[in-house]
């Protein structure tokens, strides 16, 4: 009984055992603000992948992709762990919308079946419709939202007041192009709006591609800019989509870059890759292997340098994935290191308490305490330490770590301090979601840390004679 | 031989056989204890005089299990105490051995009433001290009340006098019925009518409940309220009166 009774008082008297208590809560706090925002950055990167990836990816390391995909596509859906299947032509280009010209990543996106296909929407295979702001972000009631991206030029827009009059009549002609964020310069302001440029639904884009006809002399490849309507932009929050790419109709870009199948039946129509999107709860690992065999079976071809491949998505990004693993273990070393000076601090100031309660402890003993039962109030002290100090940092890491886009706001309008750089990261919010089990872990890790560190000055009080500490002065 | 002046006249409740406790300092050895034979039989008021550095409070010390001898045996109601496993030897001197000391050492956290309650917190678990809480504060309290500290229960040490405190530690010592109260130097740190009183208390204690008492003092008036006297000399015990 009178452990419990001197743990409680000396946490009340002892105003020194307060500091560990504040040591604690904000080592507590730290670990869990950092690991919250990095954990919640490396979830995001690696989400935003998803925004243009399907779970398995065929595709060839060239740009002159692949014939015989619709046959691969009817086979793959045939398999019980597949849900959808899309098609996919990338190619570089050249883009000019008003004054700005610049290279960029053109992606073919499927937004509507044809008829006869085997293939599915973009949409039922990616997230590309949840990046797109006129048709989803910028939806105040986001249940309105259509079921698949569309390029459809705007209805609301007079095309032709905004040509030529030689153009005009062709002007509802022109395909729609769906831009990333970052070649129209939209970006989030630290009040978090995101500003888009006046006029982008009224701009034009000239799209030069070039021709990847292996059959036709490179002399004789003739480049033909052509012209869409900008009908919406994309932000998939992954720096690499959003600072180079433009979305067009996927047949648009295959007659422009001749991967149409041929009118006599000659060539067939070639995409660069097929994205496969698994059921839920099936191993995407499964999935790969079996549309392997198919692959293989349907182009005869067999694995090596050059040839078709099929591979999970993290396999295809595995460089970069990584990266962003070999960061999170750097980060796990660093607060290592930190709660380590935790522990030291821990021991330290009970080191000092069991050395100022030297007498104590004598007259605990002489009335008949062991050794063990007077330790016990030391590793109790230090329990109840990292309890409460534990659970006041996980309180002041959840309310910062909720707060985190606000206090970040606050600190760039008040000090004008600006710490998360949506260049750097990628992102423009920081990511301020809690992990219930991370949350949980640190916990645990800070009340044994405390624990730990009270274990020396415990031992030694369990160890001191009591004559002596009787004595000590 | 000094050892022979203090055989006992029947079977003892206390008893050291040619204890020896020596402390190195250095290269140096210093015999504090030279072979100590004494007894205290049950009922006893015994003290132990002697000048500074005679060896009379570690012979309290070690004879009461608070610290060890090199050598020799203590032997309590039949039991050689240091043959004990520390657990047991902690549970004797926490319910059969009870402590005064100069300085009083009371936990300074904790309020009079808790201070005297100190022993059986240590006696009983959580569990069994909430079971017999009520009790062991009634026990307390009237141990206070006898002692005149009953309006003091809440106050905490460093509200209270010397004479007070001394009061206080020796309620807490007698809180489990201990069969010896060790007293070492209980009035040393008292002015003198603060010390008769204290001494009034062990008198009567000894008087009206036949506690045994050993009692360590430098103070031969002190010294003589006791039953029996033993003057120790450079850790050997000269006379037994």
């Amino acid at each position: 009984m009178y452990k419990p009774l001197l743990i409680f008082r000396y946490l009340r008297k002892r105003r020194i055992a307060w500091v560990s208590l504040v040591a604690v809560m904000l080592c507590t706090a730290m670990v869990l603000i950092v690991l919250s925002v990095m954990g919640g950055w490396q979830r995001m990167f690696k989400e935003s992948f998803r925004a243009l990836t399907g779970d398995v990816v065929v595709f060839r390391g060239s740009m002159q992709g692949f014939e015989g995909y619709e046959e691969m596509a009817r086979e793959i859906k045939k398999l019980p762990g597949v849900e959808a299947v899309t098609s996919v032509v990338t190619s570089p280009g050249l883009v000019k919308i008003g004054n700005i010209e610049d290279y960029v990543q053109v992606m073919g996106l499927l937004t509507e079946t044809p008829a006869g296909s085997n293939l599915d929407p973009v949409d039922r295979v990616m997230r590309f419709r949840d990046s797109l702001g006129r048709q989803f972000k910028e939806l105040p009631d986001k249940s309105t939202a259509k079921e698949n991206a569309s390029f459809a030029l705007l209805p609301d827009v007079p095309y032709e007041m905004y040509v030529s009059e030689r153009l005009a009549p062709a002007a509802r002609n022109y395909p729609g192009m769906i831009v990333a964020s970052g070649v129209v310069g939209i970006r989030r302001d630290k009040d978090g709006k995101t500003n888009v440029p006046a006029g982008l639904y009224t701009a034009r884009a000239r799209l030069t591609v070039v021709p990847n006809d292996s059959n036709q002399p490179q002399s004789e490849i003739r480049l033909s800019p052509q012209t869409y309507w900008l009908v919406d932009y994309s932000r998939t929050q992954a720096p690499q989509h959003d600072m180079k790419n433009v979305y067009v109709p996927i047949a648009r870009l295959q007659r422009d870059l001749g991967m149409q199948a041929s009118s006599d039946g000659v060539d067939a129509a070639r995409i660069t890759e097929l994205h496969i999107k698994t059921r839920a709860g099936v191993n995407p690992l499964d999935v790969r292997d079996q549309a392997e065999v198919i692959v293989r079976d349907i182009s005869g071809e067999v694995a090596g340098f050059g040839a078709l491949r099929v591979e999970t998505w993290e396999q295809r990004q595995s460089i970069f994935l990584s990266a962003i693993e070999k960061e999170r273990v750097l980060i796990t070393f660093l607060f290592s290191l930190i709660s380590l000076v935790a522990v030291f601090l821990i021991f330290c100031i009970f080191y000092m308490i069991v050395v100022e309660k030297t007498r104590d402890i004598g007259i605990i003993k002489s009335v008949g305490a062991t050794g063990w039962g007077v330790a016990q109030i030391f590793l109790g002290y230090g329990t109840i330490i990292g309890v409460v100090g534990g659970g006041m940092g996980l309180g002041l890491g959840w309310v910062i770590v909720h707060n985190i886009n606000l206090i970040h706001t606050l600190m760039g309008k008040i000090l004008g301090v600006q710490i998360w750089s949506a260049e750097t990261y990628g992102f423009d919010i920081i990511p301020n979601r809690l992990d219930t089990t991370e949350a949980l872990i640190i916990y645990a890790v800070a009340i044994v840390s405390a624990t730990l560190g009270a274990i020396i000055p415990a031992v030694r009080a369990a160890w001191l004679n009591p004559v002596e500490a009787l004595r000590f002065e | 031989m000094p050892e022979n002046l203090s055989q006992p006249t029947s079977q003892p409740l206390l008893q050291s056989r040619k204890l020896e406790r020596t402390f190195q300092m250095g290269d140096a050895t210093i015999r504090v204890l030279g072979g100590v034979d004494l007894h205290v039989n049950q009922g006893e008021f015994v003290a132990i005089e002697g000048r500074s550095g005679s060896g009379k409070s570690t012979l309290l010390h070690v004879m009461g299990l608070l610290d060890k001898p090199t050598s020799g045996t203590v032997t309590f109601d039949g039991e050689s105490l240091y043959d004990l496993p520390p657990r047991r030897r902690a549970q004797i001197r926490n319910e059969s051995f009870g402590f005064v000391f100069q300085f009083y050492h009371l936990l300074p956290e904790l309020n009079v009433l808790e201070n005297t309650m100190l022993a059986s917190m240590v006696k009983w678990s959580w569990l069994g001290f909430r079971k017999k809480s009520a009790g062991v504060r009634e026990d307390a309290k009237k141990l206070l009340d006898t002692l005149g500290m009953s309006h003091r229960l809440t106050h905490r040490p460093s509200q209270l006098s010397g004479g007070e405190r001394q009061r206080v530690a020796i309620a807490r010592a007698l809180m489990n019925k201990p069969r010896v109260l060790f007293a070492d130097e209980p009035t040393g740190n008292l002015d003198f009518d603060t010390g008769l009183q204290i001494m009034s208390v062990l008198n009567r204690l000894h008087r009206e409940e036949g506690q045994t008492i050993v009692m360590v003092t430098h103070d031969r008036t002190i010294a003589k309220q006791a039953d029996r006297i033993l003057v120790l000399d450079r850790g050997l015990i000269a006379q037994n009166q």
